[in-house]
């Protein structure tokens, strides 16, 4: 009899097992699927977006600002006369037939019809009163300037949930600061699921994106936009672009390039014009590079300004290479002065191998050169520099001219502006100030980003400089009355292992007044055709801005 | 004894006063939501109206726009420096 009562009892031990992991997997494995199927029988939450941040120039005029616009949607459960609400909204809105007819077939409670829809079109749908038919208001970005600074700006797309995102520019940079943090609503449902109340709970209302306020001049970045496109068009250029920086605080005053795009209707244009090719854009900058050299040079004083070159008779041999100048004339005997005049490239192979390729290396570093100069802009690029070891002696000629050697334009106006700074290189930055939406203000103050040169090599490579505006190729585009210093430069373009002999990068770089710079600024036209000369197409480009920028500042002349 | 009575009797008049006054302004705050409803939707309508109005100031202070009605209106002359560096006759006498 003993043995029943035992079997009996591990009969209801086993069950008693069988129940308990039959429950622990419901509550314990499964528990999360349970509460979020309870959570969708019960209500849902629903995301409210904030307002985007505007992004304003220093004048504080939004350039990228917030439109008012609505989201039409359709509750299919209500709609009473479907073909009429679709021949409606087809007209109204001008949405496809198919599209409308596919939205209103679905058996849901709410179906988005279109977004971005503006007030006019709203107020003529309430007048026309369509049961089921309601629209929310949301923002949309809007650009009072329309394409100026677009590829500064960069572009307001969506993400993979359907919320704004910025890509590219100071849109994608600063996006989370921009997109500000959405807010929570719960909607709960009755037994028929219908939608019964919505709750709004005082911590999780949305909060705005911050305002972003930056260092660009808009009456300046118009001045070069209108500039830069009419000079792409009458040397016949394929493109360019033109940068212009404070070099005493970093602060980028302008920055443009042709062609750009309209950020507005960024969809319709191709993909490689989001670029801000100022930032991405590669190239070998040949003459242009020259100040950074000489003044390595000059700084470590492996030469002086009135140092004769030996070399400079005519074209120097290294091994099965030929050095030549631009012009095929030679100086014998030339000064460092006159090297930089006359663009000479042999003269630049003697000051560069003087430097010697450790030096060189070194001071490239401290120029900046092969590294991110971290400009608050989604995009950089910064081709690093070869290994000491892959350095052959020619490598080392040609980098003395700025060819055989890769940096996007930012890099160089960053290390070019450190002359005009006394020898310190600043950080650049697009962003001056950040306001929060509750009024808070926060500064974006200058960062130094250390001493590249002596003050004393600085002023006397800025002298150079201006001796070369003032006597050498360009001298007849500058405006008279003012010591600009700069640097023509025609780099020739790599293509497949050898230089093409018809098309150049144009470019020249300056900094004015000379004597107490307030702005640095570079300009390059991509393979002009009226000319291949730097001198003959950056550089006008360059005085032509120059001179509307030295008059806006009230800037007098000083000769 | 009486004090006692005083205060008691007090203190049930004060709560029969504050209940009185509890129901009226109840009944009078029950309607005012429809104001404020009125008002809150009269300020939503400011916000809209502000909105629109700041689009059309941000639109028509546009360098851009100023610049291309400027064009239609005939202001297209480009200004020149000139910069004297000796003196210049008034006239010359051929």
């Amino acid at each position: 009899m003993k043995w029943r009562y035992r079997f009996i009892f591990f009969v209801f031990i086993f069950f008693f097992f069988l129940i308990l992991s039959r429950l622990f997997y419901w509550q314990v494995v499964r528990a999360e699927d349970l509460s979020t199927l309870g959570k969708s029988q019960y209500g849902k939450y629903i995301k409210l977006m904030p307002k985007r941040g505007e992004i304003k120039t220093s004048d504080d005029f939004s350039i990228a600002a917030n439109k008012l616009t609505y989201l039409v949607y359709v509750n299919p459960k209500e709609v009473k006369d479907k073909q009429k609400t679709i021949d409606i909204l087809s007209s109204v809105l001008g949405v496809d037939v198919a599209s409308a007819s596919a939205s209103l077939s679905l058996d849901r409670f709410w179906v988005s019809i279109k977004s971005k829809v503006d007030d006019d079109t709203i107020n003529k749908l309430e007048k026309i009163a369509l049961p089921g038919v309601g629209f929310e208001q949301e923002y949309s970005r809007f650009y009072p300037e329309a394409s100026m600074a677009a590829n500064l700006l960069g572009i307001v797309g969506k993400n993979e949930l359907g919320d704004d995102k910025g890509y590219s520019g100071l849109e994608g940079y600063y996006d989370r600061q921009l997109g500000g943090k959405p807010g929570i609503s719960s909607e709960v449902y009755d037994a028929f699921g219908k939608p019964v109340l919505s709750r709004l709970n005082e911590n999780s209302k949305p909060i705005d994106g911050r305002n972003l306020v930056s260092s660009i001049d808009r009456a300046i970045q118009f001045i070069v936009e209108n500039k830069l496109k009419k000079a792409v068009e009458k040397y016949g250029a394929e493109g360019g672009m033109v940068g212009i920086m404070d070099p005493k605080t970093g602060n980028i005053i302008s920055m443009a390039t042709w062609p750009s795009f309209d950020p507005s209707s960024y969809q319709k244009y191709s993909d490689d014009l989001y670029k801000n090719q100022f930032i991405s854009n590669i190239y070998e900058p040949g003459s242009t590079f020259k100040p950074l050299i000489m003044a390595s040079a000059l700084d470590s004083k492996v030469v002086k300004p009135d140092t004769k070159c030996p070399i400079c008779g005519g074209p120097v041999t290294i091994y099965d290479y030929k050095v030549k100048t631009w012009n095929d004339q030679y100086y014998k005997d030339t000064t460092m002065i006159d090297v930089i005049k006359h663009s000479d490239n042999t003269g630049m192979v003697f000051a560069v191998q003087s430097l010697g390729l450790d030096r060189l290396l070194d001071y490239l570093k401290k120029f900046g050169i092969g590294e991110l100069t971290s400009i608050d802009l989604q995009g950089e690029v910064a081709p690093s520099v070869k290994n000491k070891k892959d350095w052959y002696p020619i490598d080392l000629a040609t980098a003395g001219f700025g060819q055989g050697i890769s940096i996007t334009p930012i890099e160089l106006l960053v290390g070019f502006s450190a002359i005009a700074n006394k020898g310190i290189k600043m950080e650049p930055h697009v962003v001056s100030r950040i306001e929060t939406s509750s009024g808070e203000i926060i500064d974006v103050n200058p960062k130094k980003s250390g001493r590249v040169i002596s003050e004393e090599t600085a002023k006397v490579m800025t002298e150079i400089l201006t001796y070369a505006v003032d006597n050498g190729e360009a001298k007849w585009a500058k405006p008279k009355g003012y010591r600009i210093a700069g640097k023509t430069g025609t780099a020739q373009i790599p293509i497949a292992g050898h230089y093409d002999p018809d098309k150049t990068i144009a470019s020249f770089i300056g900094f004015a007044p000379a004597d107490d710079p307030k702005f640095s600024m570079l300009v390059i036209l991509d393979r002009p055709k009226t000319s291949i000369y730097g001198s003959e197409t950056a550089a006008p480009l360059f005085f032509d801005i120059a001179k509307d920028i030295l008059t806006y500042y009230n800037i007098p002349p000083s000769e | 004894m009486k004090k006692t009575f005083y205060f008691i009797g007090f203190i049930v008049f004060t709560i029969i006063i504050l209940s009185i006054l509890q129901i009226a302004i109840s009944n009078s705050l029950s309607t005012k939501g429809i104001v404020l409803e009125k008002i809150n939707r009269e300020i939503d309508g400011y916000k809209k109206e502000n909105f629109f109005l700041r689009e059309k100031l941000l639109l028509a202070t546009s360098y851009t726009v100023i610049a291309s009605e400027a064009s239609i209106a005939g202001f297209t002359k480009e200004k020149s420096q000139v910069v004297l560096t000796s003196p210049l006759p008034l006239a010359i006498r051929q």
